[in-house]
């Protein structure tokens, strides 16, 4: 029992969790759910930003995802729990094709050329009838195990827990490996790293797979949840929104920022009843006076008052002592 | 596909590839001096369409008039952008990317509320229609090949003056330029202005043929990018070869895929970024990151 504080406040966080469907409302819990999706996208974008390359196309992926989980459903067939792996799989060659063209040819080859990609792929699956055009794919049968089924939000919430734990623990484990090192190298400066023999090309490429493999398996969960698909709900509009919540939430903090930023700009437009016309004109006034004024995030500003405070706590410490 | 087909797809080709220039030019005009990613170039293109349609329609005043006014005010609106928002988020490549996209998402939502999601119907300016032989081609779109290529031309003068040419020293080095005594904030406020200027007439020039509608700045700034991913980033001229290239391949291609036709081009930008990382005709710009 190195750290009892952390201990006791991880299994209260676990507790809470659990119990969480019992005490929330149903409204709610449909919001944390979204949460947790737009969590695991958060956590991808944030996993790039260590390594210093800007997505905007994590909602391509996420689209490969859903529409993976859709067409082998709903047109093939299968299961619900291979899709989610075949969805992830897809998106995983496809980050791999984009990344290994691009990635050697330098940040900003890689930031448009992926951008073009995303929005190709949406334009794609929205013009071609196969995949359901611009009215997208309906009636998706709910995922089961055995004989039972998942209908309620109850059980939605323990599958988005479920995997976003997945994604969570993968992602810590990888920041505290050999890894996350060469990420945290590559992310102070790409010279700096190259001269301490990080594969910067190779590090790189394996950060731009694996988020696009989460993403994907996040929205193969969308997909699940909403029993439908559009198009339009994977836009340019949504990469945006997944850089404001990892950007509020605090560019520094990988883990924690997003699930915050996630959870704080999900909920505030809910609570206050703004109109989908409005909504993006929030979110960018919110992103413009971040950048202004906050930009460590939420958590960078909570961190630096925490600093302080021991700060003032010790030097006032030495005062009473010296007097 | 019989000559008349063929004439009058690549007539609509030089056309959409002459607007694709006007504004991919100032995208990678802005790019290439400022290493600002301007996401809001294609809501400049739409507010331009806007603006030639109020004062030209709403107002009743002469198209050339509401060119002029759109190019201006296009350009002011530019600058006043810069100095509102982009000069105090200077940090970093991302900071700015995210507020010219901050930007062109308020621009686009408002608008949105103001219009509407309906089509503005401007007038046609140039009726006449040429007949040589059995092929027939339409004014307007002459016309509008006509300004474009005028607009480049002079464009390209320009950057071979004093002025463009201390342009083009701060895009090489923001120091080496202070040190010669060229203010690079006054080539910033010339650039914004230039590049966002170029898409409020590339906006207007194409509403009277294509209507004025909130939504067409989007498609307008995936093609820019396509542009100037094949022409090399912050080249003019590559930007100038792979717009008229692209419109061509488009119009081609809708004739034989149709609505993929994205795709298409998106197949040769693969291709042209595995031979040349850079576009046809430009060298990879290293990335600013932020902090």
């Amino acid at each position: 029992m190195r750290h009892p504080i952390r201990i006791t406040g991880l299994s209260l966080l676990v507790l809470l969790l659990v119990l969480l469907p019992w005490i929330a409302d149903k409204y709610s819990l449909q919001l944390i759910i979204y949460v947790m999706t737009y969590s695991m996208l958060a956590l991808g974008f944030s996993l790039c930003w260590k390594a210093r390359l800007i997505r905007v196309d994590l909602a391509g992926y996420w689209a490969i995802g859903a529409y993976a989980t859709g067409m082998l459903m709903t047109k093939a067939g299968w299961s619900y729990w291979p899709t989610i792996a075949a969805g992830g799989f897809i998106a995983a060659i496809i980050a791999w094709g984009v990344g290994s063209l691009t990635i050697p040819r330098g940040g900003l080859v890689f930031f448009s050329f992926a951008m073009l990609v995303s929005l190709v792929i949406q334009q794609t699956v929205a013009a071609s009838n196969f995949f359901g055009g611009w009215a997208g794919i309906e009636s998706m049968p709910p995922p089961a195990i055995g004989s039972f089924v998942f209908r309620g939000k109850t059980e939605y919430y323990f599958l988005g827990l479920f995997l976003l734990s997945i994604n969570f623990v993968t992602y810590y484990l990888l920041y505290d490996s050999r890894i996350g090192r060469a990420w945290t190298a590559i992310g102070s400066g790409v010279g700096f790293a190259k001269s301490l023999g990080v594969n910067v090309v190779r590090y790189r490429l394996f950060a731009v797979i694996i988020s696009s493999f989460f993403c994907a398996v996040s929205g193969s969960y969308l997909a699940s949840y909403q029993m439908y698909i559009i198009p339009d709900s994977f836009g340019f509009y949504q990469s945006i929104m997944i850089q404001m919540f990892s950007l509020v939430g605090g560019l520094n903090s990988f883990l924690a920022g997003p699930l915050v930023g996630a959870a704080i700009m999900t909920f505030i437009p809910e609570y206050l009843k703004v109109t989908a016309e409005i909504e993006p004109i929030l979110t960018a006034v919110v992103i413009i006076l971040v950048i202004l004024f906050m930009p460590l995030g939420i958590l960078g500003l909570v961190r630096r008052w925490w600093r302080s405070s021991i700060v003032i706590r010790m030097r006032s410490k030495l005062t009473i002592r010296s007097t | 596909m019989n000559l008349s087909l063929f004439v009058q797809c690549l007539v609509n080709g030089i056309m959409i590839g002459g607007i694709y220039a006007l504004v991919s030019s100032g995208f990678t005009l802005i790019l290439g001096v400022m290493k600002i990613f301007n996401f809001a170039q294609g809501q400049f293109y739409m507010l331009g369409a806007f603006v030639t349609y109020g004062v030209s329609v709403a107002l009743g005043m002469p198209y050339l008039v509401a060119l002029i006014i759109s190019i201006l005010s296009m350009g002011v609106l530019g600058i006043l952008v810069y100095i509102g928002i982009i000069r105090w988020t200077y940090s970093g490549f991302f900071q700015t990317v995210l507020a010219t996209v901050g930007f062109s998402t308020i621009a686009k939502q408002t608008s949105l509320l103001t219009f509407g999601y309906r089509e503005k119907v401007l007038p046609a300016v140039v009726r006449g229609i040429i007949n040589v032989s059995d092929v027939t081609l339409s004014g307007g779109k002459l016309f509008i090949i006509f300004v474009a290529i005028l607009i480049m031309v002079s464009l390209h003068f320009f950057m071979k003056r004093k002025v463009g040419t201390s342009m083009r020293t701060v895009a090489e080095s923001i120091d080496v330029a202070s040190l010669l005594g060229i203010s690079p904030t006054r080539i910033f406020w010339l650039t914004m202005g230039i590049g966002c200027g170029l898409s409020g007439i590339a906006g207007g020039l194409i509403a009277p043929v294509l209507c004025a509608s909130v939504l067409m700045g989007e498609h307008i700034f995936i093609m820019a990018l396509l542009v100037v991913a094949i022409g090399g980033m912050g080249s003019m001229t590559g930007a100038l070869l792979a717009s008229f290239v692209i419109g061509i391949v488009e119009s081609f291609a809708y004739q034989f895929v149709g609505e993929l036709n994205l795709v298409a081009i998106f197949i040769l930008l693969a291709v042209i970024i595995y031979f040349r990382p850079g576009g046809l005709l430009g060298k990879p710009l290293p990335i600013p990151t932020a902090e």
